[in-house]
């Protein structure tokens, strides 16, 4: 038991961390597209972690699979919206300036 | 200091930090993606209250739909066109000031009502058994405050047609298709949505739910299906959006005059409570899933006639399908 509270909490900090990561990046980042990147790992890996920390900690399978879909929904919209951004900016070719 | 308490501090100071942001921003564009990260922060911290009703309405409604609505209007007006010249000092400084004593006032009477913590509470829950459902807050919105919701429903129907009596073809550059990953997506989702709304609304009985964020999720569906080419065909005809418009605040209508002849205006009888509010639920639903979606619309001009798409890419666009 102990051994899953630790993985747990070990994975929720690991995901804090990545969150931590995405969130400088998204300020220090010079162009848009560098900034989605960004953001877009913190969807994926960072909000992985710290979803795969919370289901260590659910005593019913029901809970996991809810934790698991928003996961996965999370991850198909963030790539669906970060594609539809990189798009426009390609056609309005605006990657290079600040703002969009 | 515990955790929590840190973590409320935190909270509440950047709510006012954020609310002060979005309104010094230069353009509407960037003042509406602040007002939104507003709405989700706020909804956190009614989570923090232990209101999670009031939560996932504020994420769905009050930060998602405001900010799709806000966005697509801004879609004739220009997100990137800085605001027009600030009012004078002499208007600004004075409404700040009755603001913030507004705020004040209302913050002591608050911090009174911590001394009568009770309320109605005792009441609402003394009379669960025969409101029809487990939920307390559904039972207060459609059976103990009924009258509300059903005025609630009406504004937003008059709100509906009025969009959809003037909005009018979209000026802007012609939308382009939106490509493949999008078309998957929508492949994958919109299943995934018809299953989500109902559940919302089913769910509502006994946990936080109901009409007003399964209809929220219903218009999030109508907007990105009026996005792009959908491969489901989506599109209703107009003679069923105006219907569905109507449907919620008429069948209230009706079921509350029906209620009247027999009883009470808008008093279920205890027996048949669960059938009534599931049914005016339901209607509810689908009503304020079209109203959202007929204002989105109609904000970003594409009420009346299809999204134009872009001459040159028009030969790669899957055919919309038309019912």
């Amino acid at each position: 038991m102990i051994v899953l509270e630790l993985l747990s909490a070990f994975l929720i900090c690991l995901g804090i961390f990545f969150f931590f990561a995405s969130a400088v990046g998204l300020l220090r980042f010079p162009d848009t597209l560098c900034r989605m990147h960004a953001l877009a790992k913190a969807d994926n890996l960072a909000l992985g972690c710290v979803i795969m920390g919370a289901m260590l900690r659910q005593t019913d399978l029901y809970a996991v699979g809810k934790l698991l879909l928003i996961w996965v929904v999370t991850l198909l919209s963030s790539a669906t919206g970060g594609f539809l951004l990189a798009q426009r900016i390609r056609r309005k070719n605006l990657a290079l300036e600040r703002d969009i | 200091m515990s955790p929590g308490l840190v973590f409320d501090t935190v909270l509440a100071f950047s709510l006012v930090v954020l609310a002060v942001i979005t309104l010094r921003q230069r353009t509407p564009g960037e003042a509406v993606v602040q007002l939104m990260i507003f709405g989700l922060l706020l909804a956190l911290s009614w989570l923090r209250v232990d209101a999670p009703d009031l939560a996932l309405t504020e994420a769905a409604i009050g930060s998602g739909v405001t900010g799709a609505l806000l966005l697509a209007a801004l879609r004739r007006t220009g997100f990137g066109k800085p605001f027009p010249a600030p009012v004078s000092a002499w208007l600004r400084y004075p409404v700040t000031l009755g603001c913030a004593v507004l705020g004040l006032i209302l913050s002591l009477v608050v911090m009174q009502s911590w001394h009568h913590p009770a309320g109605l509470t005792e009441l609402t829950r003394q009379y669960m058994p025969e409101t029809g459902t487990e939920n307390p807050v559904t039972a207060v919105i459609l059976n103990y405050r009924a009258y509300d919701t059903l005025l609630e429903i009406g504004v937003l129907l008059v709100a509906a047609l009025s969009v959809y009596t003037l909005s009018g073809p979209a000026s802007g550059t012609p939308v382009k298709p939106p490509g493949p990953i999008f078309r998957f997506y929508m492949r994958i989702m919109t299943p995934v949505f018809w299953l989500v709304v109902p559940y919302m609304v089913w769910v509502g009985g006994r946990a936080p739910g109901g009409a007003f964020q399964a209809g929220a999720l219903l218009s999030g569906l109508g907007a990105l299906t009026l996005l792009g080419p959908s491969p489901w065909p989506m599109r209703l005809r107009r003679r069923v959006v105006r219907w569905g418009l109507t449907l919620g605040f008429t069948l209230f209508l009706a079921a509350a005059a029906w209620m009247w002849q027999h009883g009470n205006f808008l008093g279920y009888p205890p027996e048949q409570a669960k059938n009534w509010i599931l049914l005016i639920e339901i209607a509810c639903t689908l009503s304020i899933g079209i109203s959202l979606t007929v204002m989105f619309a109609g904000c970003a001009g594409w009420l009346h006639e299809d999204p134009k798409i872009a001459p040159e890419s028009a030969a790669q666009a899957p055919k919309r399908r038309h019912p």
